[in-house]
């Protein structure tokens, strides 16, 4: 299977080894791979890194199933177990089935609106590449002294905590989410954008084609639930490191974390689930020959799915002792969201209506996808009520639920696309007895593996094993035999993918399909070996349909992502393993960011213009300045969370210190007067160039960064104060924790404010801006008055209150 | 008048394989928490298992009617872009009002886990307080309920249980009596139960709290 796998990568190297004939043939094929920026290409990354992570998931749950075969079994031993149910549950949903839906958006989001590439081709990489790090990282965790993390996917405190878990592996596994949650938050930024404003003339934006309607909606889903995440772990890496008691006080604690991670971790179930529902919409239509029925009351009914999934996280809390309140509005907020996607099913079915409905394999699987979804939706509609939540809470009828949901819904459904898309990726066709036989194969080990799984409503969740008198044997052991077939029965698919590269070739449009992609342009390209040849031959990185698909070699490489990723990757797991790691880590990323700001300044990175297109409703704004608000709007959020928490832990915090007590007030003024200054300043440098005066900008630059560096260095005595008055190796009380937590993330962003500003001043002296071109200080000026806003926020939170 | 220890023997231990699922929701529960939950938990099925006949039923009609054979034609197309505004409204009303119903249902049922009988300090009830610890449980009670990890209640009693934990989450739930709290560290949750049949009940934690969770099993006795 790994052969199968590798083979896929080479093959899409086929034309870089044409074009770079001059380099060793193997060297260049390493390095298109390790520098690239092509959006098809990072898509073929994506996706076959994930398939890894799947694989080592799936021996996860294949041990497990293996240990719950039987009752009373020790296959595994208790400690283990937790490991297998840990990392299986977070490599499943976090790396494997939301890259899967990135690794589709890669490729053809900008093929189906007609864009050459995505908006930020580097940014590409450098989220992949953070991917892949963090992937590695978090799978380094099972090989540190204590293990893996292993306190469920949730990650519930205080079991997380340095008390109860003390190994390496937790710090470890925390550190892996931050960069992924890194990862995503740039891809977000990158492909929403690239929707926004790199759409062709005539792609409109209600007529996005299907899958690159929902990713949109995916994209905004990712873009505000994984700050979230982030903030929360970073809290609990100071909780583990820092000796800050966020999670392991009583005001704080399991309650805060069941916030924080579910008002990112209940997104998270769409995230994974839409893009699948995007590519089942688009293959129905394909499939009965029809267009997508109700079309503009689906486009509503995902954007309803995506607000409301905001709002419905509580009811994973209704036992933790919140209000009856609460609970009600949790209630109905969950019961509701089944209404939008009771649309969706009507727009999935009626599509079919009066259709020519062909049950290829892609179809078939699309299919799949909504039967099983059918029988997930409705059984988390039991899971919605506050009553029935009472005995299902925590027990196997929560793990036949959300299986049914992210296994089945999700993967049949990107297990659609990728058969869906297969001609169009490789130029060639995979086998359809292979396929049809896969599907059947996993339809009906997936329903025996987690259909009995409803009748085990009293079996507690996360158990290592049973006794028999319980009476859960025979469904367990059902499961398993499912197991057995449905988890083998993937690598049909994997053979099947490597089997396709020396399949006959597929006709530039094999499904009759509207969707732009397919979109014919240019005839299939001759000068490539006949069919044979086997890997590494030929058709190249997909096939160049339509004129607008830019041939990949085109493309310019940078080493800049890769190295940059890394050094922030080691420099994260540096957290685990001590501070020289962090060096070197922080060593290695400074070498990329450098490299990166140097490309920029000597203008190294350029990409073709692109003709403009649509783009509605932003065709005003600058593509940077839309980027920056985007990445703001999740910056908003992880402050927002970080606010949260600290209104959260005052509310519930009885011993809170009297204003001024803590914090010197009349410091606080001070530093909030040179902060807002130094806005007014960055304000007045960009108003200086765009009168076209260069002196001026580099003034008020410079004055800007010398505030900067001042209320810094306020806060650097604030710190250095109270980090005196702590008391030597006990743990820091609440005030001083989310006050170092929220000042320090705050205080990280003013330094990296302060590194653009040298960017700037630098680029500034040799004539990089003008009165015409001054959209990077204009980024800047919003930066920087977004993270003054914050202390603005922050001040009288701390400081007056 | 019946003692409490003359119980049907086949009451005493309630295995939980299916049979014993079948049997269940036709049998009378001998807790009015677990005949509440009993009730509603049908209800969801028959509407469920409505709900997913239609839609299911749907799809697999449509698939094998509009099935394309050699035989037929390219699909038929009509005007795009016609919004079926009335199917989808007449879609959501249906599935409003069905919700809507099936909450009023839960929340109906919800006060009854909220509304012990005579109130939640009634000086007649057991009251009993549940603390969690890696990796057992521990009762306290006044009048004095049992040993370590057994909890023993007389029938027809009503048991107010204070629950906490004083490490990590726990959750502390008696399966057959469809009871749970979440068990945390500096809460107290509350719950009650009254069971009118003698027997053996377990108690089980319903949330991962290390490496003994699956062994952090407690025994209520009602006599």
């Amino acid at each position: 299977m790994l052969r199968a796998v590798w083979g896929w990568a080479r093959f899409h190297d086929s034309k870089a080894r044409g074009h770079l004939g001059d380099y060793n043939v193997n060297t260049a094929w390493l390095k298109r791979w390790l520098f690239t920026t092509n959006h098809k290409e990072v898509g073929i990354l994506y996706l076959v890194t994930s398939f890894y992570f799947a694989f080592l998931a799936g021996i996860l749950a294949f041990l497990m199933r293996t240990q719950l075969a039987f009752p009373s079994e020790t296959f595994l031993q208790p400690p283990q177990y937790n490991e297998a149910v840990t990392m299986h549950g977070l490599i499943m949903v976090l790396w494997f089935l939301s890259p899967l839906g990135i690794a589709f958006a890669n490729y053809f989001v900008p093929l189906q609106i007609g864009a050459a590439d995505v908006a930020f081709a580097r940014l590409n990489a450098t989220s992949y590449w953070m991917y892949v790090f963090s992937g590695i990282t978090a799978f380094a965790s099972f090989f540190v002294p204590g293990g893996s993390p292993a306190s469920g996917w949730t990650n519930y405190s205080p079991l997380t905590s340095l008390q109860f878990s003390p190994g390496s592996g937790e710090t470890l596994g925390a550190a892996a989410l931050i960069v992924l949650a890194a990862s995503n938050t740039v891809g977000t930024v990158n492909i929403l954008v690239t929707i926004l404003w790199h759409r062709a003339r005539g792609v409109s934006f209600v007529k996005l084609p299907m899958f690159t309607m929902f990713t949109f909606w995916t994209m905004l889903q990712f873009l505000w639930a994984f700050p979230s995440l982030i903030a929360g772990l970073i809290m609990l890496e100071a909780d583990r490191l820092l000796g800050t008691s966020f999670f392991t006080s009583t005001a704080g604690g399991s309650i805060l974390w069941d916030h924080v991670w579910w008002f990112f971790g209940h997104p998270e179930v769409y995230i994974v689930l839409l893009p699948a529902f995007g590519i089942v919409a688009g293959i129905i239509a394909t499939f009965s020959g029809r267009p997508v029925y109700a079309r503009k009351p689906l486009f509503a009914a995902v954007g309803i799915v995506v607000l409301l999934s905001y709002m419905v996280y509580g009811h994973h809390m209704f036992l933790t002792g919140i209000s009856l309140t609460e609970r009600e509005v949790f209630t109905i907020n969950t019961e509701m969201i089944s209404i939008p996607f009771g649309v969706l099913m009507l727009s999935f079915i009626g599509t079919m209506y009066k259709g020519a409905v062909k049950l290829t394999t892609p179809m078939l699987f699309a299919l799949g996808s909504v039967v099983i979804f059918v029988i997930g939706g409705l059984s988390g509609v039991f899971n919605s009520s506050l009553a029935l939540d009472i005995a299902l809470r925590g027990t196997y009828f929560v793990v036949a639920h959300f299986h049914y949901v992210m296994v089945g819904a999700s993967e049949f459904g990107l297990f659609a696309g990728i058969y869906y898309w297969l001609p169009k990726m490789t130029g060639r066709m995979y086998n359809e007895t292979l396929g049809k036989t896969h599907f059947i194969l996993s339809f009906v080990g997936f329903n025996l593996i987690f259909f009995p799984m409803f009748f085990l409503e009293n079996m507690p969740r996360r158990i290592v094993t049973y006794a028999a008198s319980t009476g859960w044997g025979p469904a367990n052991f059902i499961a398993t035999v499912g197991a057995f077939i449905f988890i083998p029965s993937q690598l049909l698919l994997v053979y099947n993918m490597g089997r396709t590269l020396r399949g006959p070739p597929a006709p530039a449009n094999p499904w009759n399909s509207t969707d732009r992609e397919w979109a014919s342009g240019t005839s299939m390209p001759h000068s490539v070996g006949g069919p044979g040849h086997g890997l590494g031959n030929g058709l190249g990185n997909g096939v160049s349909h339509s004129g607008s698909e830019s041939a990949h070699e085109a493309s310019p490489l940078s080493t800049r992502p890769i190295i940059l990723c890394l050094g922030f990757a080691v420099s994260m797991a540096g957290l685990a393993f001590g501070l020289p790691v962090i060096v070197i880590g922080l060593v290695i990323l400074a070498g990329g960011v450098l490299g990166w700001a140097w490309d920029d300044y000597r203008g190294r990175f350029r990409l073709p213009e692109e003709e403009e297109g649509e783009r509605w409703p932003f065709s005003k704004v600058p593509k940077d300045k839309l980027a920056m608000w985007t990445f703001l709007g999740s910056e908003a959020v992880l402050f927002g969370v970080l606010l949260g928490s600290y209104a959260f832990i005052r509310v519930n915090f009885p011993y809170w210190p009297a204003p001024g007590s803590l914090h010197d007030i009349n410091v606080g003024t001070v530093d909030t007067i040179i902060v807002i200054t130094s806005s007014l300043t960055a304000y007045l440098g960009l108003q200086s160039i765009k009168a076209g005066n260069k002196r001026g900008l580099i003034g008020w630059l410079g004055v800007t960064l010398l505030l900067g560096i001042v209320s810094l260095a306020i806060k650097g005595s604030e710190w250095y104060g109270l980090v005196q008055g702590l008391a030597p190796g006990a743990q820091i009380g609440l005030p001083l924790s989310s006050y170092f937590v929220t000042t320090g993330i705050h205080g990280a962003h003013v330094l990296a404010g302060m590194f653009l500003i040298i960017y700037l001043v630098k680029r500034a002296a040799t004539g990089g801006f003008s009165a015409e071109r001054y959209g990077t200080v204009e980024n800047f000026n919003l930066y920087w008055s977004f993270v003054n806003c914050v202390w603005l926020v922050v001040f009288p939170l701390f400081y007056l209150l | 008048m019946r003692s409490g220890r003359s119980v049907p023997p086949k009451l005493k231990s309630r295995p939980e394989g299916t049979k014993a699922l079948l049997r269940r929701g036709l049998l009378a529960i001998s807790a009015p928490t677990a005949d509440t939950w009993q009730s509603l938990y049908n209800l969801y099925w028959v509407l469920a298992v409505a709900a997913g006949t239609i839609t299911i039923g749907a799809l697999v009609f449509f698939v094998t009617k509009y099935r394309a054979r050699p035989s037929s034609g390219p699909a038929q197309q009509d005007e795009d872009g016609k919004v079926p505004i009335r199917t989808v409204l007449v879609i959501i009303i249906i599935m409003a009002s069905v919700l809507a119903g099936a909450g009023y249902a839960s929340f109906h049922a919800i006060g009854v886990y909220n509304n012990p009988p005579n109130g939640w300090n009634d000086p007649n009830a057991l009251h009993v307080n549940v603390t969690g610890q890696r990796f057992s449980w521990s009762f306290n009670c006044t009048s004095g309920c049992g040993v370590p990890a057994v909890l023993t209640v007389p029938h027809n009693k009503i048991v107010i249980m204070n629950i906490t934990s004083i490490d990590v989450f726990h959750s502390f739930g008696i399966p057959d009596l469809r009871v749970k709290a979440d068990a945390i560290p500096g809460k107290y949750n509350l719950i009650w139960f009254q069971v009118s049949t003698a027997g053996t009940y377990r108690i089980l934690c319903y949330e991962l709290c290390g490496a003994g969770h699956a062994f952090m099993i407690a025994k209520l006795v009602v006599t």
